[in-house]
C-alpha cells in the first residue's frame, strides 16, 4: 500500500501547482505537522521544491507524462493475454456489481498489476464510480496472527478482544462500492475463508465483536499461486471466475522485448538519462530462466541499472547509462546458452546491425501503481555510498542488498547521509591519496585513535600545499613551536616519521615548522573531548515512527562518538499513555542519574506535555523541544557532554532554532560589501585556493573575500570581531570547524566540490527575490501568464540543470539569464518575433550535449506554458551558460 | 547626445529596459541614444566610429564580458545591478550610466 507521503507527492505531480502544508493537509485529512514533514523529507529528496513566501508553498519539481496501466496498454493485450483479458472484463461487466474473481499465477506473474488494470477497466467502463475505492490488501502480511487479519479485513468493534482500545473500519468497509484485491488469498486461515464467503454469498458480514450485520457492495479480486486441489475445491464453488496468467516462459520473445523495453524506458524516465542495452546482454534478458517471471525479470532489470548507474557515476568518461554483458548476473549471463537452440526465433527480433538498443527519458510511460521497481532508493543509496566509501573500496558496494525492498532500511540510510558530509577527493591525486591513508593508518595504530575520511582529506588538502610551498621555495613560520613539541610530543614524533615518509615520497625537505603544523592534525582537537561530569543533563529523543527516534539519535551518536542520549521510539499504533509510562519507568530505574535533568526532544503532539508530567511526578526538572531535527539532536547531545546546565542547552537550542529562521532574511548593511572569510592553519596554501574560487564564484561588486590563519583560535575570533564591526560576514570558509556568533560555517572541503559549491552559492542568496521580480513585472508579462511561476520554473530548470551537469554558474548571471528565459516564453506567447542565431546548426554541433541538456531541462516550460522553443532560443541559452560557466581549476595538482 | 548601449544575451529582456530607460531619459528632458545588442553584435556596433558609444552597459548574464571591454575599450564599462535588472528599473540604471560618464 502506498504511505501517506506517496499520497502527499502523488498530489503534488498530478496537479503541478502551488500547495501549502495545510492545503495538502486538508486534502489527505491528515495532521498538518506530518505533512509538513513529508514535504521536508521530500524536499531533501529533491522530488518538490520549497517556494518561499508566506505561507511557504510546495511543488513538484518534475513533470513526468505517466499514464495509468489499463488493458489498452497491457503488454500482451493481443497474444498471451487475450482470453484473460476477455474473462477479466466480462467479469466486470457482469450485472450487477460484477462477478468475483481469482487470479491464479506463479510468483512474479502480474496478478496485482493486473488486478489494477480491472479496476482501470470498471473505471472506464463506469461500472464503477470516479472515486470508487480499489483496495490491495496482502493475507500474509498477518498471516501469523488470524485475529489481527480478520479485524482489518472485516473491522472490530471496541473491546472486541484486549488492544482493541477502538472500533475501526475494515478493509471490506473502505472498498464499498469498490474492488477489494486480497493477494495471497490462500493464506486466508479456514475461520476467514468462511467469513469471506458468507460475505460472498450474502453480501454482509460482522466485525469482530459485533453482533450487528453489516453490508458492503464489493468486488473481490483474489490471487493466488496455490493450484493445489484442496484450495481449488473450497474457492471453485464460491468464486466463480478464474483467471490464470501465464509464466514468463509460456510468453512470446516479442512480448519479453517488449516488457524489457518497457522497464528500460522506465528507468530512463526516473533517472533522466539516456541507457542503452547491448544486443548480448538484451538476448541474454531475453533467453534466460527467470523461475519469478516478470517480477524477477525486472528485478534483475534493475540491478544492472543499478551496476551501469554506478559505472556512470564513477567513470568520467561515460556520457549514458551503458548496459553490458560483463554487468550481467550469473544466471543472466545463462540465457546466452541458450541462444543456439532458439537461434531462429531470436533473430527476426534483432537487426544484426543493430547493436544496442537505446532508451531516451522523456517518453510517455505506463505506470503500475503498485510497482515495488518504482522505487528509485537504489539509485540514492548507489551515490550515496559512493560519497561514502573510498574508490578503492568500489566493490564493497553490495547491489543485491541495495536493492532489497526494505524501504525503512533506505529511510534510515537516507537520516544518516543528512547529517553526513561528503567528500570528494578529486582534487588529489591518487598518490598523495594513498600516502596519507598510510600515514594515517600508521598514526592511528601508534596513537590508537581513529581518523575519519573527512580528517584524512583535511591533512591531504594541507599536505598538498605544504608541498606546494617547499617546492616553490617558500617557507612559512609555526608561532608557538615549542609549545606543540612540549603539548603534543607523541604526535609530534609521529609527525616527524611522517615527514621522512614524504620527503622520500616528493624528494623534498621538509622544516620543522612544517612538521609543527602536520602534529597538529594528528592532534584530533578536533573532534569533541568528552569531559564527562557527574551530573550532565540526559537527553531524550522521543519521535513518531518505529524507528526514527533510534536512528537519528545513533546519527548523532557517531558522529559525536558518544553513547550518550536515549531514544524513544513511537510507533503509531503506541498509544501516548505507554509511551509515557515507558519514560517514566527508565527514568525510576535511576532516578539519581537524572539530578541534572532531562532535556526531551519530540517531534510533535502528545510529547510535548511529558515534561510537565515527569516533572511533577518525579521531581525531575525537564525543559522540551519540539519540532526536532537530526541538527537538534546533535547540538543538545553535544552541549550535554560539556556539562551545560538544562538551562543553557534549552537557550541554546532554542535560540538556534531563531537563527535558523533569521538566516533566510539576512540583513542587508547599506553601500557595504558582505564578507566571507576563507581560512586555514596557515592563512597561505588552502585558503589561497579558497579565495581562488570563491572570488570567482562570486560577485566581488557585492562581496569581499578576506583570508585569514585559523591556527590561533583566540586571534582567529578576534579578527572576526574587528571585521564584523563594519562588515556582515556571511560565511566562514574554513579547515577546521568554527561555530562562531552564528556565522554559517562551510568546510573547506565543500568547495572543492561542484555540487557542494551550489548549495554555498544557495546560501549566500540573490540580490533580489523571485518575488519581487515578480511582482515589479507583473505589468509586463502577457495576462495569462503567471510571471512568479515562469521565473521559478525557469530559475529550477536552471539549476538543476547546472546540478546535473556540474557547471557553476555566479549567482546574478544565473538569475538575469532566468528572467532572459521568462521574457523568451512571454514573447513565444505574445507571437513576437526573436533574433535568430548566427550558424546555428554549426553551434549545436559543437554544444551537442549542452544543446541537449538544455532542451529537457527546459521542457517543463514548454509544457507548461505550451509554447515551443527552436533551435535558436536554445542556441542562445546554450552559448550564454557556455560563456558564463565558471572554470573553478578544482582538478588541479 | 550621449549614447548608452546595453548588451545582453539575445534582446529578450533588455529591449523592455531600454524602453523604460528612454521614457526616463525622456522625462529629465535628457537627450540620449539609449540601445541594445546582444552579445554576438557588440564588437560590430562599437566598431562603427560614425556613431561612437559613450558608455556599456552589460546584462547580469554577460558579466563575463566586463574584463574582455574594459581591456580593449576606453570607454567606462559596468555590468547592471542584477537589483535593477530584476525590477527593469530604467531609471536606476540610466542613473548608473549617467554616473559613469561624469
Amino acid at each position: 500500500m502506498r504511505s501517506r507521503k506517496e499520497e502527499v507527492l502523488e498530489i503534488l505531480i498530478k496537479n503541478h501547482n502551488k500547495f501549502t502544508a495545510k492545503e495538502l493537509a486538508d486534502e489527505l485529512q491528515i495532521d498538518r505537522t506530518n505533512v509538513s514533514r513529508y514535504l521536508n523529507e521530500l524536499t531533501k529528496e529533491g522530488v518538490v521544491q520549497k517556494i518561499d513566501g508566506r505561507p511557504v508553498k510546495f511543488q513538484s519539481t518534475t513533470v513526468v507524462v505517466k499514464k495509468h496501466i489499463d488493458f489498452d496498454n497491457l503488454i500482451g493485450r493481443k497474444d498471451s493475454l487475450k482470453s484473460q483479458i476477455q474473462k477479466a472484463k466480462a467479469a466486470i461487466l457482469y450485472p450487477p456489481r460484477g462477478l468475483h474473481t481469482l487470479i491464479f499465477g506463479e510468483t512474479g506473474t502480474g496478478k496485482t498489476m493486473f488486478a489494477e488494470c480491472m479496476y482501470r477497466f470498471a473505471l472506464t467502463a463506469q461500472v464503477l464510480t470516479k472515486d470508487a475505492p480499489f483496495i490491495t490488501f496482502n493475507c500474509a502480511d498477518y498471516a501469523q496472527n488470524p485475529q489481527l487479519l480478520y479485524g482489518h479485513i472485516f473491522g472490530v468493534k471496541r473491546g472486541a478482544f484486549t488492544g482493541a482500545e477502538e472500533t475501526r473500519k475494515g478493509l471490506l468497509e473502505q472498498a464499498d462500492g469498490g474492488i477489494l484485491f486480497l493477494d495471497e488469498i490462500h493464506r486466508l486461515p479456514p475461520e476467514g475463508q468462511e467469513m469471506l464467503f458468507t460475505f460472498i454469498d450474502k453480501g454482509t458480514f460482522r466485525s469482530l465483536g459485533d453482533e450487528k450485520e453489516k453490508q458492503a457492495s464489493v468486488q473481490i479480486i483474489g490471487a493466488t499461486t496455490e493450484t493445489s486441489s484442496l484450495f481449488l475445491k473450497t474457492f471453485n464453488r464460491r468464486i466463480p471466475m478464474q483467471i490464470e496468467l501465464p509464466a514468463l516462459a509460456e510468453r512470446s520473445l516479442d512480448e519479453r522485448l517488449a516488457i524489457i523495453k518497457e522497464f528500460l524506458q522506465q528507468e530512463a524516465n526516473r533517472l533522466v538519462q539516456e541507457i542503452t542495452i547491448d544486443r548480448r546482454s538484451l538476448l541474454a534478458f531475453l533467453l534466460y530462466r527467470a523461475e519469478g517471471n516478470i517480477g524477477q525479470l525486472k528485478r534483475d532489470l534493475k540491478l544492472v541499472c543499478a551496476k551501469a548507474f554506478l559505472h556512470y557515476q564513477t567513470s568520467d568518461t561515460s556520457e549514458k547509462l551503458a548496459i553490458t554483458e560483463d554487468d550481467l548476473p550469473l544466471i543472466v549471463q545463462k540465457g546466452l546458452l541458450r541462444l543456439a537452440e532458439v537461434r531462429e526465433k531470436v533473430l527476426p527480433l534483432l537487426d544484426n546491425k543493430q547493436l544496442a538498443l537505446t532508451l531516451r527519458p522523456g517518453k510517455q510511460e505506463v505506470v503500475w501503481e503498485q510497482d515495488p521497481n518504482q522505487n528509485m532508493e537504489v539509485y540514492d543509496s548507489i551515490t550515496y555510498k559512493l560519497e561514502k566509501l573510498s574508490r578503492e573500496n568500489l566493490s564493497e558496494i553490495d547491489l543485491g542488498e541495495l536493492i532489497a525492498k526494505d524501504v525503512e532500511r533506505y529511510f534510515e540510510t537516507y537520516i544518516e547521509e543528512l547529517a553526513h558530509t561528503n567528500v570528494y577527493r578529486e582534487i588529489i591525486s591518487d598518490d598523495l591519496w594513498n600516502l596519507v591513508n598510510e600515514l594515517y593508518d600508521l598514526a592511528a595504530k601508534k596513537l590508537k585513535r581513529k581518523y575519519d575520511e573527512k580528517e584524512r582529506f583535511t591533512f591531504a588538502l594541507h599536505l598538498n600545499s605544504t608541498i606546494e610551498r617547499i617546492l616553490n621555495g617558500r617557507f612559512i613560520s609555526h608561532p608557538n613551536l615549542n609549545d606543540v613539541r612540549r603539548n603534543y610530543s607523541k604526535e609530534f614524533q609521529l609527525a616527524i616519521e611522517f615527514s621522512a615518509r614524504i620527503e622520500e615520497a616528493y624528494d623534498i625537505t621538509m622544516p620543522l615548522d612544517e612538521i609543527g603544523f602536520i602534529t597538529l592534525f594528528l592532534t584530533n582537537d578536533n573532534t569533541i573531548n568528552a569531559t564527562p561530569t557527574a551530573d550532565q543533563v540526559e537527553v531524550f529523543v522521543v519521535m513518531h515512527g518505529r524507528s526514527t527516534a533510534s536512528s537519528m539519535l545513533e546519527t548523532v551518536q557517531e558522529l559525536l562518538g558518544t553513547t550518550k542520549g536515549k531514544a524513544f521510539n513511537m510507533p503509531l499504533t503506541l498509544k501516548s499513555e505507554a509511551m509515557y509510562r515507558q519514560i517514566k519507568k527508565y527514568i525510576q530505574a535511576d532516578q539519581a542519574r537524572f539530578s541534572a535533568g532531562v532535556i526531551l526532544l519530540t517531534d510533535m503532539g502528545s510529547p510535548n506535555d511529558f515534561g510537565k508530567l515527569v516533572e511533577h511526578e518525579l521531581g525531575v526538572r525537564t525543559k522540551v523541544i519540539s519540532m526536532t531535527s537530526t541538527m537538534i539532536v546533535l547540538e543538545s547531545l553535544r552541549l550535554a557532554i560539556l556539562g551545560r546546565s538544562l538551562a543553557e542547552i534549552y537557550n541554546s537550542v532554542t535560540a538556534m532554532l531563531k537563527n535558523v529562521g533569521q538566516l533566510e532574511a539576512p540583513q542587508l548593511k547599506a553601500n557595504k560589501k558582505k564578507a566571507i572569510i576563507v581560512a586555514c592553519f596557515t592563512g597561505e596554501g588552502v585558503s589561497k585556493r579558497l579565495n581562488e574560487i570563491v572570488s570567482q564564484v562570486v560577485d566581488l561588486n557585492e562581496f569581499e573575500v578576506i583570508q585569514l590563519q585559523s591556527l590561533e583560535r583566540e586571534g582567529f575570533k578576534q579578527r572576526i570581531d574587528q571585521i564584523m564591526l563594519h562588515q556582515e560576514i556571511v560565511a566562514i570558509v574554513g579547515t577546521l570547524k568554527l561555530d562562531y556568533q552564528n556565522i554559517p560555517f562551510i568546510p573547506a572541503t565543500d568547495l572543492f566540490e561542484q555540487g557542494k559549491i551550489l548549495e554555498f552559492q544557495k546560501l549566500l542568496g540573490t540580490k533580489i527575490s523571485l518575488q519581487e521580480m515578480a511582482t515589479s513585472l507583473t505589468q509586463e508579462f502577457s495576462k495569462n501568464i503567471d510571471p512568479k511561476l515562469l521565473l521559478e520554473l525557469s530559475t529550477k530548470a536552471l539549476q538543476a540543470l547546472c546540478r546535473d551537469e556540474g557547471i557553476v554558474i555566479e549567482n546574478n548571471a544565473l538569475q538575469a539569464l532566468s528572467l532572459h528565459i521568462a521574457f523568451l516564453v512571454d514573447k513565444l506567447k505574445k507571437n513576437e518575433p526573436r533574433p535568430l542565431f548566427k550558424d546555428v546548426t554549426f553551434y549545436r554541433q559543437k554544444q551537442r550535449r549542452l544543446f541537449e541538456q538544455v532542451t529537457s531541462h527546459l521542457k517543463v516550460l514548454e509544457e507548461t506554458f505550451a509554447v515551443y522553443f527552436d533551435e535558436n532560443d536554445i542556441a542562445y541559452i546554450v552559448k550564454t551558460i557556455a560563456d558564463d560557466r565558471l572554470d573553478l581549476k578544482l582538478h588541479s595538482v | 547626445m550621449k549614447r548608452i548601449m546595453l548588451v545582453c544575451a539575445a534582446g529578450m529582456s533588455t529591449s523592455l529596459l531600454v524602453t523604460k530607460m528612454q521614457a526616463a531619459a525622456k522625462e529629465k528632458d535628457l537627450e540620449a541614444e539609449i540601445f541594445a545588442v546582444s552579445a554576438t553584435e557588440a564588437d560590430e556596433r562599437l566598431a562603427d566610429t560614425n556613431a561612437p558609444v559613450d558608455v556599456l552597459l552589460l546584462g547580469p548574464q554577460v558579466r563575463y564580458m566586463q574584463n574582455e571591454f574594459e581591456n580593449k575599450l576606453t570607454i567606462p564599462v559596468a555590468v547592471i545591478d542584477m537589483r535593477d535588472y530584476g525590477t527593469m528599473n530604467g531609471e536606476a540604471v540610466l542613473k548608473t550610466a549617467l554616473g559613469l560618464m561624469e
